[in-house]
């Protein structure tokens, strides 16, 4: 049972038509990638997906009906992402920015908290910065962290608020091949514990490599899926990506 | 019909004023992406001049020619050093510092001209024909139709200048895209200095040729900048043409309606007009010009990271909290009486400072409207004791919940806007509330209205209480204790808001909307308990007003206060507890002030002054403001010795083994 | 740092003005400007002083009841509290002048009070609300004062007022600032605008016939209060009123004259000052109106003549004060002789708040007198100022205090009209006159 199910989503920004019925079910525990070449819609899937763009279609979150409804919903039921810019928190720290997602104050927790009630460390946060190694920044403020770093605190902020399903926006871009790799081991691992993946990124030996399921992405509509090896091999692919596959790495064995 | 004819007609001359302004603001933001608020005081700067140098001022008199050439140099001075001084080592902040920049410039061009001529209003001369001609049976002055054509073809020659001349790509370039127009080889700083020179010389001319509209004092021609900034709204802040027909339209209809406010079926406030109609009209048009441009301004590319102050995590709070307030304590006992006032005028500025740390130092929005709202809870406060007998705290309660109603319902209109244009359309409503409500008879009132003092269970809290300090004068200690109860409460809150999970909401509503939102952070409720929060404590700082005067006037909660008392939180720091603070010691009648006139006669326009300088002065050099600074020199300190405390035992250590 | 608000404007407008043409106005009823010699010798029937020479203060020791001769500087002191607005960006240190050297010529002439010499205690407010309420705390605080003056406080009297409260009674010449002419135990010897309004109805009923009458007026809170006292004054007589207000920066007044009806009404009645007044100057030569035109004595000053090219409007003025520098008037005449040796010079002399500072310390004199130099209490000196009936030292013969119920401390409603005939030159039109019934 898919736990998160897109049908038929499109966006247009004006008459372009930036994306065009793209479907696409990610299960949970399932790691699935989504490429294509530079323009093709991958960070506007994500977008229309979380509901920062308004588009067509539907989106299901483990069977309940989210489209239509604002991002801050969406991602309360359990939808988180991460962006390709990461777009931390600058003003605050690193165990902050987790704290931001692992919390759902209430009205009543707010009320708590102002009269002095402590709030009890959320386990979240630092489940959070174990998986992606990042203990030792917990304190450290955002916006003096590099690329790299800030990179993996946008994965450990969407970890944070355990969701159903994270979105995660060229999560490698910026990363030294070494990184990217232990990236990849991480997000694997996160995956195997059950939560579902869908992974953009133009890291192909990364997208190939963890990846159960690959999706393809070309001006805005699907023209490839399935399993990695298949995604391959297919001609509309090799297309589309003019052989790049061949020169940004193969992953070594299929 | 023929009267309403006569009114557009006259309308044009206060329409040209205000397009002449909005093409300055509009050339300006083109130049270097900044809203400036100091255009109509460039205006106001080069009427001055025209004015003391034709009346002999300065002891000589010069003939109309070269006193208007002399204006115009006097704009254009000014047009250099502010972009020499201000605008330019601000390039890189945030669009929010450089409209707190200009802000600066304002006030200190305000306090200069007080300074050097007098707070008497003034008379220049007109250069303009003075004759009039008849037009359909109506006596029309020519003028009118002189400053129209003026405006218009100033505002047709800058077109043609921006379409067709190399200056005019770079700039168009510049605004389109800064950095790309950087690596093209254009120097942005000298596109910036010629367009703001070009808005100086606008600015200044329109305040050569407005004598036969307006009169020449610190006030009025500064505050045109409010209508031209409607007028800029709805030229998306680029076109000119638009900006300069929106000007003269919203002269013409602020004409108009100035009719038919004068006709007997209009309503009035006791026999008299309908204050403040003029500023509403703005407002509205300022709401409509957002609504149909959308709330965004065009955005440059910018070449900088631009983040507003840190808001550093709070380590200790409740121990200097109760340090100060036992020092707070002990003072309003043992100092003389003036200075026990200076001291609870002081937390009183403190607490409405205190508002503008959660919503411009937390949520990053600058609402000019917060002193507006403590305003209108001093009146309601007065209202519900005097005319409804509610007892205190009730009274105060009430009043407090009514100003924070109408903050929320500004809040959540203003939604959709942020930043800047938030900025820009508080302006224009605090103007009307001041003008509209504050002026208004029924509900204010310049002559002020009575707030009876604060009793609780038959125990006078206020000022005039029985048990008075060590010299047995007013003010009572006891309504220090109480502002001091209320400035020591919201300041805990207030840090201590920084700490829960509300304050990281809204740091990261500041930090990144799209980013907040996609966390799960309901950007819109965060927004709105913020204003609800910010216009809860100004609310409360309203009422401590009424109670610390027994009175409530207009003349405390003006939009030109409000935009002063900005100044200080930025000064002060506007993203701390302990910035309010600071900037509640350099508020009117606070100890700093009063110190200052007590033992050195430094008076108020000095301050003013002072203000507008050091308001620039931090922005440029120590953007987190005095309390930022002092939390800098004590975090390097701990970084440098982490055993600070501790220092002696290394010491008898070393004494042991030698 | 906040600016002045511009609903202060009628307050530093007034109160920095300097003698251009010799030529000083402000603040309200009482304020008063001096005329040129040559007004006082076209001074005809007409108008000439109708008080009974009784009425006229001119001997200062009988008025005030003193013993002649020097005060006994042994005794205690009497003082009374003085708040005038000075020091800052506006002011009028000329009243305190006027008042101390008023309380020099208690002191060396007319035998302190009782023996005992008089002194002031004095604070100013120099730019703000806030030192107001420091005035208030200062003079309550001080035991030995039981009677506080006032100058021209047109800033901080709000503040001040409600700290003071009735608890020490107040005298002031003219209530300038908007709470004055209501506070409590406060009595204003000079009255306010709003209060004198109701003689320009008999003024444009009995001397100018007029059915009709345009008043224009500045909307800032003062004048909207006097226009609507104008409006009740000319239709108590029998005229149509039709009343515009304009924003107090808008110097184009074509519009606001043409609204309120200038063109064809009998009587135009501008209430505004500084750029108010030339722009109305202006609008009605623009849209040629030659009705008569019966203003306040607010727009006799320099900055109006200056923005009309060099001298005043040639208009009917309401004054509730005699002319201090009219030769001819007895009490101008005994106030430029006392005054000049107790330390007042001539430039001082004729700006207008020197002789309201003299008038008011004069009247203390009388009323501490009356009271008993060892009897002086808060409450004894607020029920002797109750008892106060005039005459009023460069004013009225006759004065009621508490008359109006809506404005106690307002204790004169009459004044006198004058024409201004250029160059300095002032004639008078009518003796005292009270408002129309």
């Amino acid at each position: 049972m898919s736990v998160l199910s897109v049908q038929s989503v499109s966006v247009s920004y004006g008459g372009v038509h930036a994306l065009s019925d793209v479907s696409l079910e990610v299960r949970a525990g399932q790691l699935v990638g989504l490429i294509g070449p530079n323009g093709a819609g991958k960070t506007t899937f994500v977008d229309a997906v979380t509901g920062l763009v308004p588009a067509r279609g539907r989106v299901e979150l483990d069977g309940r009906d989210l489209t239509g409804r604002p991002p801050h919903t969406r991602a309360r039921r359990g939808l988180a992402r991460t962006f390709q810019s990461s777009e931390l928190f600058d003003d605050l720290t690193v165990s902050e920015n987790l704290l931001v997602t692992a919390d759902r104050p209430s009205w009543w927790t707010a009320l708590g908290e102002t009269l002095g009630r402590r709030t009890p460390a959320n386990p979240a946060v630092a489940e959070a910065l174990a998986v992606l190694g990042l203990q030792d920044l917990a304190d450290a403020s955002a916006h003096e962290l590099s690329q790299g770093q800030r990179k993996l605190v946008g994965v450990a902020r969407a970890l944070a608020a355990r969701p159903l399903v994270i979105c995660l926006d060229e999560p490698a871009a910026g990363l030294d091949t070494a990184e990217s790799a232990e990236l990849g081991r991480r997000l694997r691992a996160v995956a195997d514990a059950g939560t579902a993946l869908l992974l953009i990124d133009h890291d192909m030996s990364l997208v190939m490599g963890i990846c159960d399921h690959v999706v393809v992405l070309e001006f805005g509509r699907v023209i490839a899926s399935g399993p990695p090896a298949r995604v391959r091999t297919d001609p509309a692919v090799i297309a589309a990506y003019l052989g790049a596959s061949a020169t940004t790495g193969t992953p070594e064995t299929p | 019909m023929e009267q309403i004819l006569l009114f557009a007609v006259l309308g044009l001359g206060q329409g040209a004023l205000i397009a002449g302004i909005a093409l300055g603001v509009v050339v300006t933001y083109r130049g270097s992406g900044i809203i400036n608020l100091s255009t109509g005081a460039v205006a106001m700067a080069s009427a001055y001049a025209f004015w003391s140098l034709t009346t002999g001022f300065f002891g000589f008199t010069l003939p109309v020619g070269p006193a208007a050439a002399g204006a115009l140099v006097v704009a254009l001075a000014v047009g250099v050093l502010t972009e020499v001084a201000v605008f330019r080592p601000l390039r890189t902040s945030s669009p929010l510092a450089k409209l707190a920049g200009s802000l600066g410039v304002l006030l200190t061009m305000q306090a200069g001209v007080l300074l050097i001529f007098g707070t008497q209003p003034q008379q220049a001369p007109s250069i303009l024909p003075a004759d009039t001609i008849t037009f359909l049976g109506l006596t029309i002055p020519s003028d009118r139709f002189v400053l129209t054509g003026l405006v218009a073809a100033i505002a047709l020659a800058l077109g043609a200048v921006y379409r067709w001349s190399r200056f005019g790509l770079a700039t168009r370039a510049a605004s389109e895209n800064e950095q790309a127009a950087l690596l093209a080889g254009l120097s942005p700083n000298g596109v910036s200095l010629a367009n703001t020179l070009l808005a100086a010389l606008v600015a200044g001319l329109l305040g050569v040729l407005a004598a036969p509209i307006v009169q020449v004092d610190s006030i009025t021609l500064p505050l045109q900048v409010v209508p031209a900034l409607a007028a800029a709204l709805f030229a998306g802040f680029t076109s000119l043409g638009v900006a300069c027909t929106a000007g003269v339209l919203i002269g013409v209809s602020q004409s108009i309606l100035y009719y038919l406010s004068t006709q007997s079926w209009f309503p009035t406030d006791n026999g008299n007009a309908m204050p403040g109609l003029q500023q509403l009209l703005v407002f509205a048009l300022m709401v409509v010009a957002l609504y149909v441009r959308g709330a965004g301004l065009p955005r440059r590319g910018e070449a900088v990271e631009q983040r507003l102050p840190a808001v550093p995590l709070p380590d200790r709070l409740l121990r200097p909290a109760l340090v100060a307030a036992a020092v707070a304590v002990v003072a309003l006992i043992v100092l003389p009486f003036d200075f026990r006032q200076a001291l609870t005028n002081s937390m009183i500025g403190m607490v409405i400072v205190l508002s503008y740390v959660v919503i411009t130092g937390y949520v990053g929005q600058i609402s000019v409207m917060q002193l507006a709202l403590s305003g209108t809870a001093g009146f309601v406060l007065s209202h519900l004791a005097v005319r409804w007998g509610v007892p205190f705290p009730f009274s105060a309660l009430g009043a407090v919940l009514v100003a924070t109603l109408l903050g929320v319902a500004a809040g959540v209109s203003a939604l959709r806007v942020r930043g800047v244009s938030l900025a820009v359309v508080t302006l224009a409503a605090a103007l009307a509330v001041e003008q509209a409500l504050f002026n208004n008879t029924s509900f204010g009132g310049t002559a002020g209205v009575t707030v009876p003092p604060p009793t609780l269970f038959g125990i006078d809290l206020g000022p005039k209480a029985d048990f008075r300090g060590l010299d047995g004068n007013e003010p009572s200690p006891l309504f220090g204790f109480l502002v001091l109860a209320v400035t020591v409460a919201l300041g805990l809150y207030v840090a201590h808001l920084r700490r829960t999970g509300l304050g990281r909401q809204m740091l990261a509503v500041r930090s990144n909307e799209r980013a907040a939102a996609a966390a799960g952070i309901d950007v819109r409720a965060v927004k709105i308990t913020a204003f609800a929060i910010s216009s809860f404590i100004a609310s409360a700082a309203g009422t401590l007003y009424g109670y610390n005067f027994g009175s409530v006037s207009a003349a405390r909660f003006t939009a030109l206060a409000a935009l002063g008392l900005i100044g200080f939180a930025y000064i002060g720091g506007i993203t701390r507890v302990s910035g309010a603070l600071a900037a509640g010691l350099m508020s009117t009648g606070a100890l700093l002030p009063h110190a200052l006139e007590k033992w050195f006669g430094i008076k108020g326009t000095w301050a003013l002054l002072f203000g507008g300088v050091s308001l620039v002065v931090t922005l440029i050099a120590n953007p987190d403001g005095i309390a930022g600074a002092a939390h800098r020199r004590k975090t390097a300190k701990k970084a440098k010795s982490p055993e600070v405390f501790r220092g002696f035992t290394p010491v008898e250590v070393k004494e042991v083994t030698s | 740092m906040p600016a002045p608000s511009r609903s202060r404007t009628i307050g530093l407008a007034c109160a920095v003005m300097a003698p251009l043409l010799a030529l000083t106005a402000c603040g309200g009823a009482g304020a008063t400007s001096p005329g040129s010699a040559g007004a006082s010798q076209t001074a005809s029937s007409a108008g000439t002083d109708s008080r009974p020479s009784a009425a006229v203060v001119t001997d200062y020791l009988s008025y005030v009841g003193g013993k002649e001769g020097a005060a006994d500087a042994g005794l205690a002191p009497v003082t009374v509290g003085w708040v005038n607005v000075e020091g800052g960006p506006a002011g009028n240190p000329e009243a305190t002048q006027g008042a101390q050297a008023a309380v020099k010529y208690v002191n060396e002439k007319l035998g302190g009070i009782g023996g005992h010499p008089l002194r002031l205690n004095v604070c100013t407010v120099a730019s703000a609300e806030e030192e107001g309420q420091k005035c208030g705390q200062q003079l309550l605080g001080d035991k030995n004062v039981s009677a506080i003056a006032v100058g021209n406080l047109f800033l901080g009297d709000a503040s001040f007022n409600s700290v003071v409260a009735g608890t020490k009674p107040v005298l002031v010449g003219v209530a300038t600032g908007p709470t004055m002419s209501t506070a409590k135990n406060t009595f204003s010897t000079f009255g306010d605008l709003p209060h004198i309004f109701g003689t320009w109805g008999t003024y444009a009923r009995d001397v100018l016939k007029a059915k009709s009458a345009a008043v224009i007026h500045t909307n800032t809170p003062g004048d909207k209060i006097a226009s609507g006292a104008a409006v009740k004054g000319l239709e108590a007589a029998g005229l149509t009123v039709k009343s515009v207000g304009f924003e107090a920066q808008a110097v184009d007044l074509i519009g606001p004259v043409t609204a309120a009806g200038a063109m064809t009404a009998d009587v135009v009645v501008p209430i505004s000052l500084g750029s108010g007044c030339v722009g109305i100057a202006k609008a009605l030569k623009q849209l040629n109106v030659s009705k008569p035109v019966v203003s306040t004595p607010l727009c006799l000053s320099p900055d109006v003549a200056q923005g009309l090219g060099g001298d005043l409007p040639a208009w009917t003025y309401g004054i509730a004060q005699t002319l201090p520098m009219d030769a001819s008037a007895a009490d101008s005449k005994a106030f430029l002789t006392a005054s000049a040796p107790a330390g007042l010079d001539y430039a001082t002399q004729s700006k207008v708040f020197a002789p309201l500072g003299w008038s008011t310390i004069l009247t203390y004199a009388k009323v501490l007198n009356a009271v008993g130099a060892d009897k002086i209490t808060p409450a004894a000196v607020t029920e002797e100022l109750k008892k106060f009936s005039g005459p009023v030292v460069m004013g009225a013969a006759e004065v009621q205090c508490g008359k109006y119920q809506d404005a106690p401390a307002v204790c004169n409603d009459q004044s006198r009209f004058y024409q201004y005939e250029g160059k300095g030159g002032f004639k008078p039109l009518t003796d005292w006159i009270r408002p129309a019934r």
